[in-house]
């Protein structure tokens, strides 16, 4: 197979996975069928399966990551959307981010000392709390590898999306606000999908927890690099 | 005549535009794009992208532009969202050493991390949001907050 071959099979491959991914999960929507995660390891699988180059495979599919400019871009919407609920508890979502953040901070950073990770493999693991276009960006910043971030950041996610409603069961928060900052800060993308299957409320926090504390992770990342 | 037509096609592109997430997109992509090229150019630190973000974000607040313009391309992109990092994510096959030690305690470290921040964050912003209550001194709104 030629290299442009290659890469249109790529392309074709990973959309087409992704999408028929899609319908599985509304099928039957479990963790563990995320289409994310099915299309990650099927595209996994056949790269090492059919032991080709992770350059070509890029190759076919670099116009999809660089979607994730344009919809970082996107998240402006949503923020003006919800301008209401940010003027009014602009402080309270201050503080979820900021603490959250340095709560993500400094576990990933002790986690990375007892285990003594590399300073490359640790500062591809500090931003694992935010959304993945914002994490990637970061890991750039402060000398990770941000394909390593993005692998660490899903896996985040996932998790923290399937261990949220049981460890929210047996938790006594009684805000929306803190339902959502539970799930926002704690699994992102996931996590504000879970948080919309409570109720409005704690899908708006969520997601505007997350793409703040996105926000929030870059700014710190660039001024502590330019210092 | 000529300029009912006109109205009339203006009204026509600027209905077709509301409805069509694929040009939306393409007007969000041109967005990023000439927000990447500003910044590099510019010598900011700040990655293109979240550049972008901040000044549809202005533009929208200054009410120059109108969410509707970019709603349905908008929400294409997000829910799409998982589709375009997973071939970042699979720069893992060109990582083996990971499958060993060091991969079980990356695993180990999110594993663990991620009930701490999921609790950690919601303790802090429930006892604000109860704090915030007391202080005002009203339940009304704390209420509405209260499954």
């Amino acid at each position: 197979m030629s290299n442009n071959g290659a890469a249109i099979f790529w392309a074709v491959v990973t959309v087409g996975v992704y999408l028929a991914a899609r319908v599985a999960y509304q099928r039957l929507p479990r963790w563990w069928t995320s289409p994310m995660l099915v299309t990650w390891l099927f595209c996994g699988a056949l790269l090492l399966g059919l032991q080709s180059d992770y350059k070509v495979y890029l190759g076919g599919t670099h116009w999809l990551v660089t979607l994730l400019g344009p919809a970082t871009v996107a998240f402006a919407i949503p923020i003006h959307a919800q301008r209401v609920l940010i003027r009014k508890h602009w402080i309270l979502i201050a503080v979820g981010v900021v603490v959250g953040s340095a709560i993500a901070f400094a576990s990933s950073w002790i986690l990375a000392w007892v285990f003594q990770l590399s300073p490359e493999m640790r500062a591809s693991l500090l931003p694992r709390s935010v959304s993945i276009p914002f994490a990637m960006a970061e890991s750039q910043r402060i000398g990770g590898l941000p394909e390593l971030t993005a692998t660490f950041t899903a896996i985040t996610a996932l998790f923290g999306a399937a261990i949220g409603d049981g460890l929210l069961s047996c938790l006594p928060f009684r805000t929306a606000f803190a339902r959502g900052a539970f799930f926002g800060m704690g699994a992102h993308g996931a996590g504000v999908a879970k948080a919309r299957e409570l109720g409005q409320e704690e899908g708006a926090i969520a997601g505007l927890i997350m793409i703040f504390a996105g926000l929030f992770n870059v700014l710190a990342a660039t001024a502590w690099m330019s210092l | 005549m000529k300029e009912i037509r006109s109205a009339y096609i203006y009204r026509i592109a600027r209905i077709s535009f509301r409805n069509s997430r694929w040009l939306q997109v393409a007007v969000l992509t041109l967005l990023w794009f000439a927000a990447d090229r500003l910044t590099r150019w510019s010598g900011l630190p700040l990655p293109g992208s979240v550049m972008g973000l901040f000044v549809l974000w202005a533009l929208l607040e200054t009410k120059v532009l109108s969410p509707m313009w970019f709603r349905r391309g908008a929400k294409g992109l997000l829910d799409h969202l998982l589709l375009f990092f997973v071939p970042a994510m699979l720069a893992l096959v060109d990582h083996p050493e990971l499958l060993s030690w060091i991969g079980v305690k990356l695993l180990l470290a999110v594993l663990i991390g991620t009930p701490l921040v999921m609790i950690g964050t919601a303790v802090v912003v429930e006892l604000g949001f109860r704090w915030n209550q007391n202080r005002e001194g009203s339940g009304v709104l704390y209420a509405s907050y209260v499954k």
